[in-house]
């Protein structure tokens, strides 16, 4: 089944290694190149460091705008979607397209258990996606993330909650989306409706996520404040707390998204028999029963 | 020796198997102590099930043309009973009968219904006619 | 294989099956003995693909079951089961030798010897990708996959549809040699009876997702008479199963396990498989009180 899994993800694997390649590089080049403008212009810019306030004043960019403001843009662009767009590439064809090309009735009738064929293909697709987002998400927090604040407008402080500095946050949000479009994938069988209903539900996610960060927060807040200690350290609602917590708030909508997925292929036989529980795909069946 | 079947005489395939066996043994195709292809090999060779092919071969054994023989198949018998020696006898009658059926305008197929319509049975009486059990 | 003869290879029991409002399955029942080669027989839409995917574990049914050797379709009764679906489908980027591959990597009781043997039979092109195969080769070596997995019943949806006439007197032989050699079960479906006369020793008429007709071909043979006559003479038989009229000619075909009656107004002869089966898909749909089915 490893085989199998590896050999229907190949050109999918390829398209998201080479993606996340490339992204990697646009980060590294781009952040070399924004420190030479830096350098020129005589400005010193430290180690990034989640809560500093900012390089510059607000609304008034430390560098003229060009180059190296562009190419700080293009960057947080990266950085933003990418995890999105790998997450994508792994996860919508993942079943959807096996089911729309009938394949699901081929695999499901050799001697694999049909729980077996979703973990495993699911394990493998989410194995990768977090790899090539974390190429990316390692590159621009260690090389780019400091130079992202010299980009001080209002978009970026909206896209910034969208890849919140962390490579946690942006990893999990790979895996989730993968996981997500492999469900849905799952349920509707149809490629382009999957995209639609996994993009769709993207934005979602993120207020769910950022939602139950901050619950996730401030109990831990609750929790620590008795400790002076211990309230130093956790529960301080810092910008990496806060993404550490979102990013465990994804990683539980991952596990419930795969929850749904086990229910979709092996449902429990005591449960409904109502439940649309098989793979066949309506519209085909109403065709040729 | 291979057998055809003919998928649209409508004849049942078995009777088709024992027609043809019936036939080689009476052109001397099959002699006497010839063994019968397994019910495998026709299977095989002829696409027909294998159950069909014991089934015509039990016939044909019940008829006292062939025997089985424990674990080696089935051969065709020393004396296959075939037909007897009567035989050419009704042959000879058979063909003054056909001779005049054909002159009276009836082909091969009417003469076979005739044939099969005799053999069916009496005449029925009035209530069979309606009423079939 | 299926050494236990006295369970049934396959046990269908009150199979429904609904896509939306409309019913693929109707309460369907029969069982498919051990050793059997069982032809399901309907029109198009008459729900033959259903109940082969459901036997196949593919879909779940809303109510009743499959029993494959005793046990519900599933997960479990995976590796005994060989199913070829219609357009048999495969994974068009592999190659053929691949595919073969495959199959042993995917079945515990894989027969690679025999998979080759059958490829070669079949002059598959062994390095050419399963996508630019004619529809002929595809399902043949869907057939072969499903055949060297050495199952214990085989269902197939179709599986003489897109061969062409050689290819399907080799793969009937394959089939029966299979049936011969290991007495594996066997259910496929169809709706040109010519086909699988000679294949099949069960049959199973399927019409609006009803079985109309379950039976042992020979005496479900034997058990029927034609009758061809005036319209007045044969409306007034009994147990008729199907009467169609031409002009003041009718025929009908009538349960009787009697002998073949000669009688003066109406001419009488047993019915052929096709004549048979054709007879009860034209039938009109039976009234609930009144069992069609025959044993």
């Amino acid at each position: 089944m490893n085989w199998l899994a590896l050999r229907l993800l190949r050109p999918y694997l390829i398209v998201a290694a080479t993606l996340s390649a490339v992204s990697t590089a646009i980060v590294l080049a781009g952040s070399r190149t924004i420190r030479e403008h830096v350098v020129a212009s005589g400005i010193v810019v430290e180690d990034y460091a989640p809560d500093r306030t900012g390089l510059c004043e607000e609304l008034v960019s430390c560098l003229p705008a060009g180059t190296a403001t562009n190419l700080a843009q293009v960057i947080i662009l990266v950085a933003t979607f990418v995890p999105l767009l790998i997450g994508l590439i792994l996860g919508v064809p993942l079943f959807a397209r096996e089911r729309e090309e009938s394949t699901d009735a081929f695999v499901l009738t050799q001697s694999v258990p049909r729980l077996r064929w979703m973990s495993t293909k699911l394990l493998w697709a989410l194995t990768a996606g977090a790899i090539c987002t974390a190429a990316v998400a390692v590159a621009f927090r260690l090389a780019a993330a400091r130079y992202t604040l010299i980009v001080n407008d209002a978009a970026y402080a909206v896209l910034r909650e969208l890849h919140q500095n962390s490579i946690g946050f942006m990893v999990m949000q790979t895996v989730f989306i993968t996981a997500l479009a492999g469900v849905v994938g799952l349920a509707v069988g149809r490629t382009l409706r999957t995209l639609l209903v996994t993009v769709l539900a993207w934005p979602a996610a993120l207020i769910v996520a950022q939602i139950g960060g901050l619950l996730l927060g401030l109990m831990v807040y609750l929790l620590t404040s008795w400790s002076p200690s211990l309230s130093m350290r956790f529960g301080t609602l810092t910008e990496g707390e806060t993404a550490t917590f979102d990013a465990l708030a994804l990683a539980v909508c991952t596990i419930v998204t795969v929850l749904i997925g086990r229910r979709i292929v092996a449902p429990d036989p005591a449960s409904s028999p109502l439940q649309p529980a098989d793979l066949s795909i309506e519209h085909r069946q109403a065709r040729d029963v | 020796m291979i057998f055809r079947i003919d998928r649209r005489t409508g004849t049942a395939v078995y009777v088709q198997l024992m027609q043809q066996v019936r036939q080689a043994i009476r052109m001397g195709r099959l002699a006497p102590g010839d063994r019968l292809p397994t019910a495998r090999e026709v299977a095989e060779h002829a696409g027909i099930n294998p159950n069909t092919v014991l089934k015509a071969y039990r016939e044909l054994e019940m008829a006292g043309l062939v025997e089985p023989r424990q674990g080696s198949g089935t051969y065709v018998r020393e004396h296959p009973t075939v037909l007897p020696d009567i035989a050419g006898e009704l042959r000879r009658d058979l063909a003054v009968w056909a001779a005049r059926a054909s002159a009276a305008g009836l082909d091969v197929r009417d003469m076979q219904a005739l044939v099969a319509e005799v053999m069916a049975g009496t005449e029925p009486t009035a209530e069979e006619t309606h009423r079939v059990r | 294989m299926s050494a236990d003869r006295t369970t049934p290879a396959v046990d269908v029991a009150g199979l429904t099956h609904r896509f939306g409002r409309r019913y693929a399955l109707d309460g369907c029942s029969f069982t498919v003995p051990a050793g059997a080669v069982t032809a399901l027989v309907g029109r198009n839409g008459a729900g033959k693909s259903t109940l082969l995917r459901t036997a196949a574990g593919l879909l779940r049914p809303d109510t009743g079951a499959v029993r494959v050797f005793g046990e519900p379709a599933g997960d479990a009764t995976l590796p005994r089961i060989g199913y070829v679906g219609q357009q048999a489908p495969l994974y068009p980027m592999l190659t053929v030798a691949q595919t073969l591959t495959l199959g042993g990597r995917l079945n515990p009781r894989w027969d690679a010897a025999y998979a080759h043997r059958l490829a070669d039979d079949a002059e598959l092109p062994y390095t050419a990708p399963v996508g630019t195969l004619a529809a002929g080769h595809r399902t043949r070596l869907a057939l072969i996959l499903a055949l060297a997995k050495r199952p214990g019943v085989l269902l197939l949806d179709e599986p003489l549809a897109p061969l062409d006439p050689v290819a399907r007197a080799e793969m009937s032989g394959t089939l029966m040699a299979d049936v011969a050699d290991r007495g594996t079960t066997v259910v496929l479906s169809s709706h040109v009876v010519a086909d699988i006369e000679s294949l099949c020793d069960h049959v199973v008429v399927l019409a609006e997702g009803r079985v109309r007709l379950t039976a042992e071909v020979e005496r479900a043979l034997t058990g029927h008479l034609i009758a061809v006559g005036a319209t007045e003479d044969v409306t007034e038989l009994d147990d008729i199963v199907e009467v169609r009229t031409a002009g003041r000619d009718a025929t009908a075909l009538i349960r009787s396990t009697g002998p073949l009656p000669s009688a003066g107004g109406l001419s009488w002869h047993r019915p052929t498989l096709e004549e048979l089966v054709l007879g009860y898909l034209r039938a009109p749909r039976p009234r609930p009180k009144r069992k069609v089915t025959t044993t």
